[in-house]
């Protein structure tokens, strides 16, 4: 279950040693230095290692939870931001899973989450592929994109809610919990759902801010 | 090859977990906590002092003497799994243990929804899965 690799597993860091400022300036860069085959493996591996649950029973838990939510909120912008404080609820916790079980590389710059969180995390818990796209010009956003959502797999949204729910908006809730509790403080939201007809799942992350790790010595003078 | 102690100690600091097994000597709670949080102080102190960017330091992670050997382990969300052991434990032993150690952690503390995150771990579960990891590393727990 261990692999023997370092302190911070050491695989596939070219090019991560430059510092945070200075990738910022960089053009934007796909893969953010990682080999993108080697994380989809590393996702795929943990995936496997993984005790795994029935899809359906996720699928259908998940629909009894939104169903629930409904009937407690009625408004479809309360029930999408429920589901959003859920999940970051759950991020929150489950970052410490992903670090423990992933050995994944760490990531420094806030790109470089978007390969971590698209090709080994939701390889690693959803079992689906997802890739990183649409990188703003600052590198302070990005998207994720995904075709298939084991979550919507057996769901019709009512004509009435079809434009407000955010049916899967637990994801975002999940994303702004593991990254805040890796520095970085984001926003993230879906801006297409193949619930809603299009072509595939997006999920805008937004950063806000990098959180300060340490307090700074020069501060009190 | 024996292991002393264990402190697990989370980001602000404050010790929220510790054993103290046979053979060392046996610290009061309260001198306990005092250990953690200086521990963790002088962690953060040492990635201050570090010469290259603060990014790519992670500070203190080991600590060599005559009679002990102290090990730390800390993933990116900042909370620190401790190990003291006798110097023959080799670094790669105690590094494994504390990773397994963060596995527990993720499992069974994380994962039950009424641990409070940065509180005190009191859940039976991590104590069993625990003891079980430490069985062949100590004599008989004191705690």
């Amino acid at each position: 279950m261990f692999e023997p690799s370092g302190e911070r597993a050491s695989t596939s860091q070219s090019g991560r040693s430059s510092s945070a400022t200075s990738v910022k300036t960089q053009d934007t860069l796909p893969s953010a230095g990682f080999n993108v085959a080697a994380l989809a493996k590393i996702g795929e591996q943990a995936f496997q290692r993984g005790e795994l649950v029935s899809a359906e029973l996720v699928a259908l838990t998940y629909g009894a939870l939104v169903r629930q939510l409904f009937l407690d909120y009625q408004a479809p912008e309360d029930v999408n931001e429920e589901l959003e404080r859920i999940g970051y609820n759950i991020g929150l916790r489950l970052v410490d899973d992903f670090l423990a079980r992933s050995a994944a590389p760490p990531c420094r710059s806030f790109q470089a989450t978007a390969e971590i969180v698209a090709r080994v995390a939701f390889r690693m818990y959803l079992g689906v592929s997802a890739r990183p796209a649409n990188f703003a010009a600052d590198n302070t956003a990005y998207s994720i994109l995904f075709d298939t959502n084991p979550l919507a797999e057996f769901v019709e949204v009512p004509d009435a809610v079809a434009n407000t729910l955010w049916y899967s908006n637990i994801f975002c809730g999940v994303i702004r919990g593991a990254l805040e509790m890796v520095q970085f403080s984001v926003r993230a939201s879906f801006t297409r759902d193949m619930l809603r007809g299009d072509e595939c799942n997006e999920i805008r992350v937004c950063l806000l801010r990098e959180l300060e790790e340490t307090v700074p010595l020069d501060k009190e003078t | 090859m024996p292991i002393y102690t264990v402190f697990i100690i989370n980001r602000s600091g404050g010790l929220i977990y510790s054993a103290q097994f046979q053979g060392s000597q046996v610290h009061p709670l309260n001198e306990c906590l005092r250990l953690a949080s200086t521990l963790h102080s002088v962690q953060q102190i040492s990635r201050q002092v570090s010469p290259v960017d603060i990014l790519d330091d992670i500070g203190l992670t080991s600590l060599e003497a005559k009679t002990f050997r102290l090990r730390l382990y800390q993933p990116l969300t900042g909370i620190q799994f401790v190990a003291i052991a006798t110097p023959e434990v080799t670094d790669e032993i105690l590094l494994g243990i504390l990773r397994r150690l963060h596995l527990l952690y993720a499992d069974y503390a994380l994962k039950n929804p009424f641990y409070v995150q940065d509180m005190p771990i009191r859940c039976k579960l991590f104590d069993i899965h625990f003891m079980k990891l430490m069985k062949p590393y100590i004599a008989n727990p004191v705690e």
